[in-house]
This record gives C-alpha cells, structure tokens and sequence, in this order.
C-alpha cells in the first residue's frame, strides 16, 4: 500500500469525524510516515507500524467519542438532557425505561380500542336489539311512556355495569402488563394476556409474587441516548432544528393572536366600560403559555459548540 | 506486554515525555517505544484527547527538513494531572507489589 492509499482508505473510515478535524488527522498520518521514511523505514514499513486499518480507525473514533463533552453538538445534548429527565421522571413511577413506558402506552391504548368496540357491539348493537323487542312486547300491553322510561333506566344501567367491569378488567390485563415489563419480558403479547385473564390464574398474577422465574441478567443499560443511535451523525441537529422551527410557528401565531385579543379586550373595556374579568384572565394565561412554550424552544435551540482545535 | 496495563498508564507516560520537552509526533513515539511498545496509530488518539481536555496544546514550529510540525506542549492542567496520574500510579502500584511479595512470602512457608 502506498502512502496515498493509506490515506484515503483512512479518511473513508473516518467520515463520521467532522471535515475539519479529519483533515487535521490525515496531516499529522501523513506527517509521521514523512518522519518515519525520512528516519530509514520504507513506505511500506512505515504503513505496516499501524497495524489493522480497520482497528486503527475504530480507536481513533473511540478516541472521539470517549471525550464527548467536547465533541457533543449542543443538539445530541438536548436529546440527552431531554431524554434523561423523561426517564428520571418516568422512573419515579417505578423503574421504566422509556421504551417500556411507549410500550405500556401502547398496550394500553390496544385495550381501549378493544374495549371501545366491545361497548358498540354489546351495548350500542345487543342493547338496541333487546330495547327493541322489549318494546314490542310490552309497548302494546302497558303504554308507551313507562316502558320507555323503563327502557332508559335500563340502558344506563347496563352502561354502567359495562363502564365498571372495562375499568376493573383495564387494571387487571394493565397490572400483569407492567409486571411482565417488569420482568422485561416482551415474549407475550397485550392480546395473550387479555385471554389469559380469563384465566383463573389469573388471580395468581395479581399477587406479587407470581412464581415465575426472573429473566436473567436483563438489566438494560443506561447509555447516553444519542450513542445509541446507530450512526454519529449531524443530521441530528438539523432535524432538531426543523421540529422546533415548525412547532414555533403555530406558537408565535398563537403569541401574536392573544395579544391582539388582550389588546382588543382593553380597549372594549376602556371605550365601553364593559369589563370581562374571565376573558381577561383567559387571555392572559394563554398569551403567558404560549410565550413559555416560545421560550423554552428557543432554550432548546441547538448551537454548534466549537471543536476546539489541538 | 498486557494491553490493559498499558491502556492505563499510556497517559501518564505521555504526559511525563511532554513535560520534559515539547515533542512532536513522530519523536514522542520514538521516545515512548523506549519505555513500553506502542501501537503508533493510537498516539495520535490519544494526544487529540489530551488537547481536548486542555491538557496539552499544541503549535505549529517551521521545520528546515519538510512542512512545519505539529509541537505538542503541556499545559498546567495538564502538570496538575501529570502529578495526579503520578500519584495515583505510585500508590497503586505500590499496594500491587506489597501485596505480591506478601503472597510469595507465605508460599515458601
């Protein structure tokens, strides 16, 4: 291999390291093999003393990405501070990563719209169905007004018994989930568990001791968000910036309309001494949120920090 | 030689060469290789990370041989974690030794 073509196939590994410092690299390589060949070794020789490209590359990565309090854009910083408060907070609600939390989520949601559509066919559909053929029975023999109060009554019943069992059968099929995310066992799906609540094991589950045996060794680690990201990328930061250029928009739109309406609202009152205390105060809370929101945007503006150079 | 030994004291061995005399990179491998066997690609790594943590910086010196060189010179950041490292190295390696002997001691028994 040539000096050149050591180069070049060093620099094609190290794309992930900013154009500047890369650059800083290749000449500081090319430098020392200069030295290296001046002080009696051949070119090849001089190569060679790096041992594996590959490995060679990997270090000085790590070497990179071991110090990340400097390398870090202010954007993969926000993710992670970001990141790690949602977890912090979450994990006051018993040791969830966020992923887990998604995961409950969207279990959760799963159940209501199976709950939902439980409720339409069995009250909306059966309940109408039977209202109907109880008309037709008793409607002739007693008047229509009591049965139709009747029939109201019934109806509401029967909703709230529906009403009462989603809500207990939510927490039932919720708790063995969160035990199951516990235990980081993504095996079983939210369906499997609703049919196995029906399950007189069931009531075992609701215990806290459910005789399964633990997961081994499946401690998640805790690494920084933006590493686990598979590339080190800028992009990151763009894209942060186009969310939150996006979502300030509506915001400032928001900032602008509530303060013509304030502005409005106080002239009305002061040209025609109609005053509206609640609209005043609604006015004033919007306009306040919205410039919050503005300014925490702002806050999380990622700035490119400078690479200090060696 | 172990490579895990090596790892953790490289810095202190690089900051000990550059404290005695601004060096560029080809002489501070050169003088390490002295010392223990390096891996010259690393050097580089690892003298970036230095610079980064203000330990060492560094400055272009005109050369009569080629393209001016890259000098690399020890900050007092870089002297304070020098004795650190020192420190630490010192204690360390003296519990590792006391500890040694006492063992092979109670083996001739």
């Amino acid at each position: 291999m040539t000096k050149s073509e050591f180069l070049e196939q060093l620099e094609q590994k190290l794309l992930l390291i900013s154009e500047q410092e890369r650059k800083d690299i290749l000449i500081e390589y090319g430098t020392y093999i200069d030295d290296k060949i001046a002080n009696g070794a051949s070119e090849k020789e001089a190569i060679q003393g790096f041992g594996d490209l590959d490995e060679l590359a990997k270090e000085i990565l790590e070497a990179y990405k071991i110090n990340t309090d400097s390398m870090d854009s202010k954007a993969d910083k926000t993710l992670d501070r970001a990141y790690s408060k949602t977890e912090s907070f979450l994990n006051k609600f018993g040791n969830f990563s966020v992923n887990d939390i998604f995961h409950l989520i969207f279990d959760a949601f799963v159940l209501l719209v199976l709950l939902y559509i439980g409720r339409i066919l069995l009250i909306d559909i059966c309940l109408n169905i039977l209202m109907n053929v109880f008309n037709w029975i008793f409607g002739i023999t007693y008047g229509a007004g009591i049965v139709y109060a009747f029939e109201d009554l019934m109806i509401w019943i029967f909703k709230l018994i529906y009403l009462a069992a989603s809500i207990l059968f939510f927490i039932t099929v919720m708790s063995r989930r969160i035990r199951r995310i516990k235990r980081h066992d993504y095996r079983i799906n939210v369906v499997e568990d609703l049919k196995q609540s029906f399950n007189k094991e069931a009531k075992d589950f609701l215990k806290d001791d459910d005789g399964l045996p633990p997961i081994p060794g499946t401690k998640p680690e805790k690494t920084l968000y933006h590493q686990r990201k598979a590339q080190y990328t800028d992009s990151g930061s763009l894209l942060i910036k186009i969310i939150l250029a996006l979502i300030s928009f509506p915001t400032i739109c928001c900032i602008i309309g509530f303060s013509i309406a304030l502005i409005a609202l106080f002239f009305v009152g002061v040209f025609e001494h109609v005053y509206s205390i609640g609209l005043i105060l609604l006015g004033v809370g919007l306009l306040g949120g919205s410039i919050s929101v503005q300014w925490f945007l702002i806050h999380l503006w990622p700035k490119k920090e400078e690479i200090p150079h060696a | 030689m172990n490579t895990q030994f090596k790892k953790g004291v490289l810095e202190l061995i690089v900051l000990k060469t550059i404290e005695y005399k601004d060096l560029y990179g080809y002489q501070l491998v050169t003088k390490i290789s002295e010392i223990v066997n390096v891996n010259e690609g690393t050097i580089y790594p690892l003298l970036k990370r230095l610079s980064n943590d203000h330990l060492l910086e560094s400055y272009l010196k005109e050369s009569s041989e080629g393209p001016p060189r890259k000098y690399y010179h020890i900050t007092p950041n870089g002297i304070q974690k020098l004795q650190d490292l020192e420190k630490e190295w010192n204690e360390f390696s003296g519990k590792v030794n006391a500890f040694l002997k006492e063992v092979s001691y109670h083996d001739e028994k």
